[in-house]
């Protein structure tokens, strides 16, 4: 029997949803919980960002990741637009993970067959050798004849 | 006195293949020494330039973070 202590808390249609992350000394902090977001999709995400500031990863629990962000000297992103950015590119480096799990059997099927089937251009060499074997026994207009011979 | 900050990479979370790669790269930079222990490696730089010195070393822990994502994606099955 399940009481109502023991039901899974359900969210209030009230509460936010939002990213929780700190900023302090031109950084701004949060942290992504793998359980949600693989690594791949935490690596995904920081390979973007590199080149726009400084990333640094910890390891502040099991199964968290620490992300830290502090924009390159001269850059005119604000922390905020940082970690709002980062998420949403997060979510991004998830799906094309999950789509890439979810489709690996099918690109390994068509580099199979790719590699391991007949190749098709044999048969085309062969057609081709075909007609250029049928050309040269037949020639009703006698085009490959030499106008003398055939006149002289 | 110069400062020594220190900077400790997860193994979960960073190669230390990776870091030993990056230490060599900005070996002509930064004076860097690894600590390399089961669950981390800490790097300490020294005799840092108090005007890039703070730089140098965000630099040097991105660069370690691309050596990882790097190695990493070559060591998968390819997506």
């Amino acid at each position: 029997m399940t009481t109502e202590a023991d039901a899974p808390e359900q969210p209030t249609a009230a509460a936010p949803i939002e990213l929780q992350y700190s900023t302090e000394a031109n950084q701004v902090s949060f942290s992504v919980s793998e359980s949600l977001f693989e690594l791949d999709a935490v690596y995904g995400a920081a390979y973007l960002f590199v080149d726009r500031c400084w990333v640094f990863l910890t390891r502040p629990a099991e199964g968290e990741v620490g992300v830290h962000l502090k924009p390159k000297p001269g850059a005119k992103d604000d922390l905020d637009s940082l970690a709002g950015e980062f998420a949403n590119e997060l979510l991004n480096q998830a799906l094309r993970v999950r789509i890439g799990e979810s489709t690996a059997s099918l690109r390994e099927y068509y580099m199979a067959r790719a590699f391991f089937t007949t190749p098709v251009q044999s048969s085309i060499d062969a057609l081709l050798a075909e007609l250029d074997a049928e050309e040269l026994e037949e020639d009703d207009l006698e085009i490959s004849v030499p106008w003398e011979e055939s006149n002289g | 006195m110069a400062e020594s900050p220190t900077v400790h990479f997860d193994h979960s979370l960073y190669n230390q293949a990776s870091v030993e790669t990056a230490a060599a790269a900005y070996a002509s930079l930064l004076t860097i020494q690894l600590d390399a222990a089961d669950a981390r490696t800490t790097v300490t730089f020294s005799d840092l330039d108090p005007e890039h010195g703070p730089m140098l070393v965000d630099a040097f822990c991105n660069h370690v973070l691309f050596e990882t994502i790097h190695r990493h994606r070559a060591d998968e099955p390819s997506t």
